[in-house]
Order: structure tokens, then sequence, then C-alpha cells
């Protein structure tokens, strides 16, 4: 009788109105990656790009406190001459070094780099051209910006070179790969203590969770670099442990005896219902830590970690949808389907 | 009796957690005064964990090829593309998983920038881990015996005087190859020799059949560390030159580090204010065990070697907290629904823990097996990932089971096993039979 209240939650019979909401999600994320101009805010990490250095030399070592307006001051030169930044750091054995990483796009348009003949013509624009003694070279700009910001800084010496993505791709290609062997033995283990059909929908849940993930990076155009792969193996990892639950709780449900007559939709909202509370604090908690790591990198002004912080969290918005509303209907699918397999095949034998 | 006890021992460990906290922590966060000048010689445990690039920078060298003339028509991608796996490797054999390649400059004019982490002889491995690595066995004619490749596996060590040495272990080839020329040379002096340049020059006694040898008159261990691990990283078919080294600021900026961790202690008060609020007196357990949780995991940190903090290990931290928190929400659930079903509150407990376990035990194994995979597949900064995770799990798991549940016996002790005290309630039940 008890059961009454947790029967009322139909998660399952709802499933054609949830699932079309991570198709959207999907859909859109997709056409934006596919329009030219769009696409995945991809960084310097993985595209590529452009590495300009600034030597401020002695004067800076004797005056740290100039660092921050030295920045502001290169800065904006270079985004006023239409040049994007991806990352700034100092360097130097006394940190007077500013190296400042530039994306392939000029004037907000990304410029292809595939050939060495087009990153050569982006070089040429940061440095200059020699028929024009190099004037019209972000470089000479710079120089002159900053001989001019403080009079110390004569001679600043500035220099630009390309660097090249291949590596990260690389760590990319590799990240892939493991992850994809990690994945499949997660389904042997969930198939060894669970049933094949949870393993199935765990993997799909899975995929979705990673899918929406980078679909929501790219609707919202948050830069992707090499953090990006960490933090995509993080909602893996979330991402399985929020389905095993549920579906640890039917593995249990299924046992029971008073539940012997339940259907598998009544077992899967029953043990959606069950483990509703979890899954709500779970991801309260766990939102907070990441979102407090968000808030305070975003007051401190640390870009990066934003970077990796708010894909953790769609991610996580993304794994705990899929864990309450998808996977165990999934699995519920998943079941009709095996069964319809199954009674087919038992007809063609008897046919036979 | 076992009330005063029970308090007693709860106190105690709150002291000591607290106490390894401040260990932990002290001189991350702004102190008074009067303590800071009590612990001016101490090193915080946290402060002794090994930093990535991104959180504590490093070093950057600028490698340039050395384009022999044969090579000027050779296909330079494939080239440099061979030449990164190497220098990954043998950074990696130094232990620099961190460690980051990149490559710069278009066409010809390419050169490898690496980053390694602030570690005491960064400038020194930067000189070195260019350089060819072609080991070669040799007589004193220049006939070379044995090559590189006829090394399956090789360390840096000592021998019995403590003096440093490299250890090699011969492939199969080489065992036989090491054989015939110690045949040939026997009362002769073999010479061993990386890049052309003699390292040592033993004489040999008599024909060594065994599959290992040593290479000894090393200066220095450091030295023995860096030709172990260019032997190991194979031959580089180009060779580099150092070009400059400088001193880098870390990746994410000076910041990063002191905004993760104070991020940290906010996230965990809150989560420790949202337990409290909907577990009571389970909450303050899970509070106290987190706590625990904590400091354990930054000692662990600072003590397993091959740990070194990066972004992504940050978010692998991050990662188990939220499992170490789903953890003990998925116990406390358990022990409010079986009080809900008419059990007693201590064997709602029991129940409860032994029913959970099964939960955690599956959920988290699955990460585990994937911290694993990935700790063996992956290069670079996953690697890391990966460490932080596991540790991270098997440590949260071993909290949620052990830690957690000492300490809510203990709270049910000193409540005398009030259910109201661990927010335990039945009225739902009966709210549906009505």
């Amino acid at each position: 009788m008890k059961k009454l209240k947790d029967l009322k939650l139909k998660i399952v019979e709802k499933f054609k109105y949830f699932a079309p909401i991570s198709l959207a999600i999907l859909l859109v994320g997709l056409i934006l990656m596919l329009i030219p101009g769009v696409g995945m805010n991809v960084g310097i990490d993985f595209a590529g790009g452009a590495k300009v250095n600034v030597d401020f030399g002695e004067y800076l070592s004797n005056n740290p406190n100039l660092k921050t307006e030295l920045i502001d001051e290169v800065s904006s030169v270079i985004t006023g001459e239409g040049f994007s930044i991806g990352s700034t750091r100092w360097s130097g054995d006394s940190n007077t070094i500013l190296e400042v990483g530039l994306e392939y796009e000029v004037g907000g348009k990304k410029v292809s780099s595939k050939s060495e003949d087009e990153q050569r013509a982006f070089l040429e624009k940061i440095e200059g051209t020699e028929e024009n003694s190099y004037e019209d070279g972000l470089v000479y700009k710079i120089r002159q910006a900053v001989e001019t910001y403080n009079a110390e800084f004569e001679g600043v010496e500035v220099s630009a070179n390309i660097v090249n993505g291949s590596t990260s791709k690389k760590l990319l290609s590799n990240a892939i790969w493991a992850t994809a062997v990690a994945v499949v033995i997660m389904l042997i283990y969930i198939g060894f203590r669970f049933t094949l059909t949870s393993g199935i929908a765990a993997v799909i849940a899975l995929l979705h969770d990673v899918l929406v993930m980078i679909a929501l990076t790219t609707i919202f155009q948050i830069q992707v670099n090499t953090t990006f792969i960490a933090a995509v193996i993080t909602i893996v990892g979330y991402s399985i442990n929020a389905t095993i639950v549920i579906f640890d709780r039917i593995r249990e449900v299924s046992k029971l005896d008073s539940m012997k007559d339940l259907s598998d939709s009544d077992i899967a909202n029953k043990s959606i219902a069950d483990t509703l509370g979890r899954s709500i604090l779970t991801t309260l908690t766990t939102l907070a830590v990441i979102v407090v790591l968000a808030v305070v990198c975003a007051v401190m002004g640390i870009t990066t970690m934003e970077e990796f912080a708010l894909p953790i969290i769609f991610g996580l918005l993304a794994g705990t949808y899929s864990s309450v509303f998808l996977s165990a209907s999934i699995w519920v699918y998943l079941r009709k389907l095996a069964s319809k397999i199954k009674e087919s095949a038992k007809k063609a034998k008897s046919a036979n | 009796m076992k009330k005063v006890k029970s308090a007693i021992i709860l106190a105690v460990i709150v002291l000591f957690t607290a106490i390894l906290g401040v260990a932990d922590f002290c001189n991350t966060f702004p102190l008074p005064k009067f303590i800071e000048n009590g612990i001016k010689d101490f090193n915080s445990i946290g402060s002794t964990i090994g930093l990535g690039i991104d959180l504590k920078g490093g070093y950057v060298g600028v490698l340039t090829p050395k384009l022999d003339e044969g090579q000027e028509n050779a296909d330079i991608d494939e080239l440099f593309e061979s030449a990164v796996d190497i220098l990954q490797a043998r950074l990696e054999n130094k232990g620099y998983t961190e460690a980051t390649i990149t490559i710069q400059g278009i066409g010809a004019s390419r050169e490898i920038r690496v980053e390694i982490p602030e570690v005491d002889n960064a400038e020194e491995v930067l000189e070195v881990i260019g350089s060819a690595g072609k080991l070669t066995f040799e007589d004193s004619s220049g006939t070379v015996y044995l090559e590189g490749a006829d090394i399956a596996d090789c360390q840096a060590g000592y021998d019995q005087d403590g003096e440093p040495i490299v250890q090699l272990k011969f492939t199969q080839q080489g065992t036989k190859k090491f054989s015939e020329a110690t045949a040939a040379l026997t009362s002769k002096q073999l010479y061993i020799k990386l890049d052309g340049e003699v390292v040592s020059a033993p004489t040999v006694n008599e024909q060594i059949t065994s599959e290992s040898a040593q290479i000894t008159g090393i200066a220095t261990p450091e030295e023995a560390s860096n030709i172990a691990a260019i032997i190991k990283g194979g031959r580089l078919e180009l060779e580099f030159e150092l070009a400059s080294s400088n001193k880098i600021s870390a990746t994410l900026g000076e910041n990063a580090l002191p905004a993760s961790v104070i991020a940290g202690a906010i996230g965990l008060v809150i989560v420790f204010i949202i337990m409290i609020l909907n577990y009571r007196g389970l909450g303050v357990a899970s509070s106290i065990a987190l706590s625990i949780y904590t400091v354990l995991l930054v000692v662990l940190l600072a003590l397993i070697p091959w740990v070194q903090l990066t972004l992504p290990g940050i978010a692998g931290v991050i990662l188990s907290i939220g499992m170490a928190v789903d953890a003990n929400v998925i116990i406390f659930e358990r022990i409010k629904e079986e009080y809900a079903n008419g059990k007693t509150v201590t064997s709602a407990i029991n129940v409860g823990f032994k029913r959970a376990f099964i939960t955690i035990f599956d959920s988290n194994i699955t990460t585990v097996l994937a911290a694993i995979v990935l700790w063996i597949l992956c290069p670079g900064s996953i690697k890391g990932f990966a460490i932080t995770l596991l540790v991270g799990i098997l440590l949260s798991m071993f909290t949620a089971i052990v830690i957690t549940r000492f300490i809510v016996k203990l709270l049910f002790n000193i409540s005398e096993g009030k259910p109201s005290f661990f927010a335990l309630k039945r009225e739902v039940l009966e709210d549906e039979e009505a």
C-alpha cells in the first residue's frame, strides 16, 4: 500500500516529453557547430595561433607594480588592431616577459591557418612587412605604445612566432581513445554486476551527458582548451556514478517479492522516486562546490578556471537530468526491445 | 557512561582533525599574528604537494633542431612528430608527466617548446633532454656491438658502494649480443658511449650471459636519472639543442591556487550547511567525516610522490569530494527510509550502512576502473587527473564506510538514540496509509 505515492511519479511514461529537450539542445549545438564562422570556440591549445612576447627588461623587474597596467596597455593595442587574445602570462627569470597568445582571428573573424602560407600571412600581419619597414605590423604598434606609455621602456623587445596545436590534438585523440577503453571496461563491469541492458543504458546516458555538455559549451561559445578534456572526463565519472545509483535501486526493487507483479515501467518509476532525494541533494552539493569555484575565479579574474568550471556545470546538470529523466526510461525501452527481439526469434523458430 | 566516553572520543577526533587541518593549510590562509610567529619555520603539508606548471609555473626551454645534411630533404613533419613523442616519453621517465610540449614556427624554421614544472634541476634537464640519446657498446676500434634498441628497460640506481649507476636490462637479442661482445672482448675494455661520448669503460673479465648490466662511473645521481630517462625514451632521429631557457609563471595566473583553496573551503562549508539542515545529527557526522576526508586527502596527495597537482587534478579532487558527499547522502537516505519503514533507530542505521555499501561500491568501482584505465593509457596532464581521482575515490569510500559510520555511532551514544536528533521521521509513512 505504502508504495502508492511512489507510483504517482510517472517519469517513464513521460519519456516522450523529456527526450526532446535533450535532442533540441543537441540539435542547436550541432547546427551552431556546422555554421561556418561560429563552430566551437576552439582555443590556441588545439587550433594553434601566434605568440607575442614583450620583454620589458630591467625597469619592470625594479617596478613590478606596473605589470597590471602594462597588460592592459598591450591588450588594448592588440584588441584595437582586431586580434583576439587567448592567454596572457609572465615569464623570464625575473618575470619581465609578457607572453600573449593570439588566436587565428582578425577583426572578430576566424582566419584559416591550414596551410603554411596562410600561417605566414597571419604572422606577417603581426610582424609587419619589410616594404613598410614593419610599421604596419602589430609588433611595431605594441612597441610604440609601450614606449609612449613610459619612456623608461625605450627599446622594449617585441617578438612573435606561430604556435602549433598538433601536440594538443594528439593529447585529445589519446584521451578519447583511453576514455573509450574506460567506457568499454565500465560496460563490462556493469554487465557483470547488473545486466547488459543496464550497461548499455548507462553508456547511452553517459554519451548523452557528454554530448549535451559539448553542445552547451558550443552554444555559450565557451573557449575550449586542453583543460576541457579533463572537464569531460570528470563528467564521464560523475554521470556513470549517478546512473549506477538508479540502476542499483532497480536491481534491488526487481528482486523484492512484493514487487513481483510490477511492470518494468513501475519498477523504474519507483526506483527513480526512491533515489530522487539523493539525486537532488548530491547534485546540489556538487554544484555548490563547482559554482563557488567558478564565482571565486570570476571575481579574481582567472578566466581559464571559468572556462573549466562552466562546462563541468553543464555536464553536472546534463548528468542529473539524464539519470532522473532518461536513463531508467532507456532501460525500460531497451528491455522492451530485447523481449521483442526474443519473441520474434521464438516465432521464427516455431514457424520453422 | 557510554555517553561521556563517546563524547570524549568525538572531541579527540575533532581536535586531531583540527590540528591536522592546521598542519595541512596553515600557510595558505592569513593567520593571526601570534600564530604566524609561532610557525615561521614550518611548511604546511599542503605546500609540499607537487604542483604543475599551470598552478606554480616552471621552466620553458626552446629546442632548435640540428639538421644533418641528409635530413634537409626528409619529411620534417614526421621527424618533428616522432621527436615530440620521444621527448614526451623522456620527460615522463623523469617523472614530469605534466610537462607540455608544443611545436612553434613555420616550415623548416620550426622549434620545440618544452615546459616543465619548477624543480631543482629544471635547467639541467632542459639542457640534456634534446640530445640524440644514441647509446652504443663499442670496442677500442669503434666496432659497435650493442645499441639503444637492444635495451628493454633501464633505470637509475646505486651500486653497493652507493655510487650512482644506470641499470640496463637487455632484450633477448641484446642479451645475445652482449654475451657475444663480452666473449670477444674478454680482458679488454668495453666502451659504453652516449652520443659518441664515453660514459664508462669497464674491463671485461669474462663472458657475461646475464640479461642485465650496469653503467658505472656517473658523477651524480641526477645525471644517472637523466641518462636513464633519455635511453629509455628512445633515440631521437632529430637532435636538438637548447636555444633559450626561461622561468615561467603559473599558466593560470598566480592567484589560481589560492583561489581554488578558498573556493574549496567555501564550497565545503556550504556542503556542511546543506547536510546539517537536511540530516541534523547525521549531517553533523558527515561534516566531521568530510573534514577528516579533506585533511587526509591533502596528506595523501603530499605523500604520494608522483602527484603533481594541476587544474585537471583539482577537477579530480572536486569530483571525489562530490562522490564522498554522495556516499554519505546514499547512506543517510537509506537510514531514513529504513526508519520510516518501521525499523528502530539502531537497526535502521545498521541496515542503512549495510545496504548503502553495495550501492556505493558499485558506483565507485566503475569510476575507479575508469581512473585506472586513464592512468595507464593517458599521457600528460590526464594522468595527474586520474591519480588524484583514484586516490580521492578510494579515500572517499573508506571515509563513508568506516569513518562516517564510527562517528554516527558516537553521536548515537551521545544523543541516546533520539530519532529527532538524526532527523528521522515516520509521519511520511502514516500519511500515506491514511
